[in-house]
C-alpha cells in the first residue's frame, strides 16, 4: 500500500482518538430514592440529558406503577405507591432505550411497629421517644440518601465510559482476524503453486 | 440512533434479520478474494471507529455511519466487514445489541450493497469529477437508507411508523451531509493514489506521463 494512504490513515487515527470526548452514546437513566419519591433523570452518556422521552415506572412482572414526565432537563420524579422492585424504563421513541432498577430494601420501609405493652402509662411514657427515632431515622435516610447521590450517579456515568483501550482492542481484533484470514488464505494457494513451478 | 438495541424489536424480525444477515455474510465470505483481505479489514476498523463518533444534534444524538464508503469499497465482502464491527461494539461498548446483530447488519449491510452498486453504475467510465461526485451522493444515500431501515425494523415491531420517521431521519441530515464529503473526498483520495482499490476504470484526459 503506497506510504500516503498509510500516511492519511495514520491522520485519520489520531484525529479520531484526540477527538476521544465525541465518541459514542448511550441512553442511560439514573434514579434514586428521595423521601418518599423516586427522582431521577435520563441523559446521554457521554453527552447531555434527554429532553424528549416517555418514562415508566413498573414492577418486574409489568404492573404500571407510574407513568411520570421528562422535563426540559430529563428529570424525572413519581411517588412511591408500593414496596416492591421498581424497575424504571425511558424510550427515546427513536430506538434508545434505558432501564435501571430500585430494588425493595432500598425504599423507605415502615417503621417498626412497637411492642404492645399491657402498662397503659408505659406505652405513653414510650410512644414519644419511639416517634422521635422514627423521625431520626428517616431524616437520617434521607441525609445518607443525598450524601451517596453523587457517587452513586458518578458509578452509573462510569460505566458506560468507552475506554480508549477498548477501542485499540476492538481495533487490533479487526486487524488480528484480516492478518489471519489472509495468512490462511495464502498458506492454502502456496502448496498449488509449488506444485505447477515444479 | 442507527444501532438498535436488544428488547426494542420484535422476535419474528430477529429472526429475519438474523437470516438475512447470515446469508449475506457467508455470500460476502465466498466472493472476498486473499488479495482484498486487508482492505476489508481496514474498512471495518473505518466502521468500527465511525460510529463512535457522535454529535448532538438538538435534543438528538445521532453518530456517522459510513456504511456507503465501505459498500464502494468492499461490495459484497461489506457484509462481513460490517458484521465484524457491529458485534465488536456490540461486546465492547454494548453499543447495539446482540439479539439485534442480525438486524442491525442488515440495516446498515443492505444499504451498503445498494450504494456500492449505484456508485459503480454511476461512475462507470466516468471522468474524476463524476466519479466524485457520484461517491458523494451514494454517502448520502447509504445514511438515508439505513435510517429508513431503522424506521421500518422500528415501525414493525409497534413504534408509530411517522413519529419515529420524524425523531430518526431529520436529525439525521447532518450526518448525511458530512458523509457525502467523507466519502467523496475518500474516493477522490484514493483516485489518485490507489484506483483499483475502487474497481475502476479511470479515463485519463491527458497520457500517463510514465
Amino acid at each position: 500500500m503506497p506510504k500516503s494512504v498509510l500516511t492519511v490513515l495514520l491522520a485519520c487515527a489520531l484525529v479520531v482518538f484526540a477527538s476521544a470526548d465525541a465518541m459514542a452514546h448511550k441512553m442511560k437513566v439514573f434514579a434514586a430514592v428521595e423521601g418518599d419519591e423516586i427522582v431521577g433523570y435520563a441523559y446521554f452518556s457521554p453527552g447531555g440529558r434527554v429532553q424528549r422521552g416517555q418514562i415508566a415506572a413498573t414492577t418486574k412482572d409489568g404492573r404500571q406503577l407510574a407513568a411520570p414526565t421528562l422535563d426540559n432537563d430529563g428529570n424525572f420524579r413519581f411517588l412511591i405507591t408500593e414496596r416492591a422492585d421498581i424497575l424504571i424504563t425511558v424510550s427515546g421513541g427513536d430506538g434508545h432505550q434505558a432501564q435501571t432498577l430500585i430494588r425493595a430494601e432500598n425504599l423507605p420501609g415502615g417503621s417498626p411497629s412497637p411492642a404492645p405493652s399491657p402498662n397503659q402509662s408505659e406505652t405513653a411514657r414510650n410512644a414519644p421517644s419511639i416517634a422521635n427515632d422514627d423521625v431520626l431515622v428517616r431524616t437520617l435516610e434521607l441525609a445518607v440518601e443525598r450524601q451517596i447521590r453523587p457517587l452513586r450517579e458518578q458509578l452509573d456515568a462510569y460505566q458506560e465510559k468507552i475506554w480508549m483501550h477498548d477501542v485499540l482492542g476492538g481495533l487490533g481484533i479487526i486487524a488480528g482476524i484480516a492478518g489471519l484470514g489472509w495468512g490462511l488464505s495464502r498458506g492454502r494457494k502456496n502448496p498449488s503453486n509449488q506444485e505447477n513451478a515444479r | 440512533m442507527a444501532h438498535i438495541l436488544d428488547g426494542v424489536l420484535a422476535a419474528p424480525l430477529l429472526v429475519t434479520g438474523g437470516t438475512l444477515g447470515a446469508a449475506g455474510v457467508l455470500y460476502g465470505l465466498k466472493k472476498l478474494s486473499a488479495d482484498r483481505i486487508p482492505e476489508t479489514g481496514l474498512m471495518a476498523a473505518a466502521f468500527f471507529v465511525a460510529s463512535l463518533v457522535h454529535f448532538p444534534i438538538g435534543p438528538a444524538s445521532v453518530h456517522l455511519i459510513l456504511n456507503g464508503l465501505v459498500g464502494i469499497v468492499l461490495g459484497w465482502a461489506a457484509a462481513p466487514a460490517i458484521l465484524i464491527a457491529l458485534f465488536l461494539q456490540a461486546i465492547l461498548f454494548g453499543f447495539g445489541g446482540l439479539t439485534v446483530l442480525g438486524v442491525n447488519l442488515v440495516n446498515m449491510a443492505l444499504p451498503a450493497l445498494l450504494c456500492g452498486g449505484f456508485f459503480h453504475l454511476a461512475a462507470k467510465g466516468g471522468n474524476r469529477r463524476t466519479i466524485v461526485i457520484a461517491a458523494g451522493l451514494a454517502g448520502a444515500l447509504g445514511v438515508l437508507l439505513t435510517c429508513l431501515m431503522v424506521v421500518m425494523s422500528l415501525g414493525l415491531s409497534g413504534y408509530p411508523f411517522w413519529s419515529t420517521m420524524l425523531l430518526v431521519i431529520p436529525p439525521h441530515a447532518p450526518v448525511m451531509a458530512i458523509e457525502a464529503a467523507v466519502t467523496a473526498s475518500c474516493v477522490g483520495f484514493l483516485l489518485r493514489v490507489k484506483p483499483e482499490m475502487l474497481g475502476l476504470e479511470i479515463r485519463r484526459s491527458c497520457p500517463n506521463p510514465s
